[in-house]
């Protein structure tokens, strides 16, 4: 190993450490990486709720059915992708394992207040719900990804509250403009960064 | 610093380039040669050969594959690897905490 004094064990194991840190740090811009998500889901909610605020909401099974099938398919795809390009590390795959299962917990849990009537259920409410329980993604997957990400479910927290208190029958106008766009935005601003990030 | 302490660094791991390998190895879990070659910027058959002297020690397993009629080359960890990993990482936090007492001293 190269070493300011390759006879001083300390500053060999200084260097040594430096370099293993040097190629396993988490260098990688996980938010940033993460823009092509945010657009595409950003599109998507534009579309579905925006087709539900515009009174298409006999066809709202069937528009939100389309969408989240090819939305996942794209998600799969743009996922593939990058894993392919740039393998995630152990520790952040064992975690995002967690974080998934510790989700599904939480699905789980809704959908049981649902079903015993613990939770009021309505056609109208199907959207509040579903922009929750991604909050509540958002929040789980920022503790990995970081801020930028836990900003976004703290955001879509507030959105979905507010929403839930004072607009309700505006939900759906309000999710397609300030939930779906807010994404559309945060992606092309991070689409932006990610571009300076690899230039700079 | 005693020679016993220095004797526990691992010469095979200690090679900057196999150091880097293993790293990264330990880091991932798997890594293909490309992406090793990426990261470590060595040439093909330098890290073909670190790669075979690791191989060689039983610390790494090599699979050698074809993807879309390429070949691909993965490398894992084996259990030997792994723990010579771990005993070497634990020889340089000895070394560090080692120098600082001796300076204290």
């Amino acid at each position: 190993m190269q070493t300011k004094n390759e006879n001083d064990p300390r500053e060999q194991a200084l260097a040594d450490l430096e370099y293993i840190k040097h190629l396993t740090f988490r260098s990688r811009q996980y938010a940033s990486e993460s823009s092509p998500y945010f657009i595409l889901w950003g599109v998507i909610w534009v579309i579905g709720f925006g087709s539900m605020a515009f009174g298409w909401k006999e066809y709202a099974n069937w528009i939100w059915g389309v969408l989240s099938v090819a939305g996942l398919a794209v998600n799969f795809f743009i996922a593939a992708q990058q894993e392919k390009r740039d393998p995630m590390p152990r520790l952040i795959s064992k975690q995002f394992a967690k974080i998934w299962v510790s989700f599904l917990v939480i699905v789980g849990l809704f959908i049981v207040l649902l079903s015993t009537g613990f939770l009021a259920f309505e056609f109208s409410y199907i959207g509040l719900y579903a922009v929750i329980l991604i909050a509540v993604m958002y929040v789980l997957l920022g503790v990995v990804l970081g801020k930028q990400i836990l900003l976004m479910g703290i955001w879509l927290g507030i959105l979905a509250s507010v929403t839930a208190i004072w607009l309700m029958p505006y939900s759906s106008i309000i999710f397609a403009i300030f939930g779906g766009g807010s994404l559309v935005v945060t992606g092309l601003i991070l689409k932006r960064w990610r571009h300076e990030h690899e230039r700079g | 610093m005693s020679e016993a302490d220095l004797n526990k660094i691992d010469d095979l791991i200690h090679a900057k380039a196999r150091l880097g390998i293993m790293s990264l190895i330990m880091t991932y879990g798997k890594c293909d040669f490309t992406f090793l070659k990426k990261k470590l910027s060595l040439s093909d058959g330098n890290l073909g050969t670190h790669i075979r002297k690791l191989e060689e020690a039983e610390y790494i397993r090599v699979e050698k594959t074809f993807a879309n009629r390429k070949p691909k080359t993965v490398c894992y960890p084996t259990e030997k690897g792994e723990k010579a990993y771990q005993r070497y990482i634990c020889a340089l936090e000895d070394m560090l905490y080692m120098s600082k007492g001796n300076e204290k001293a």
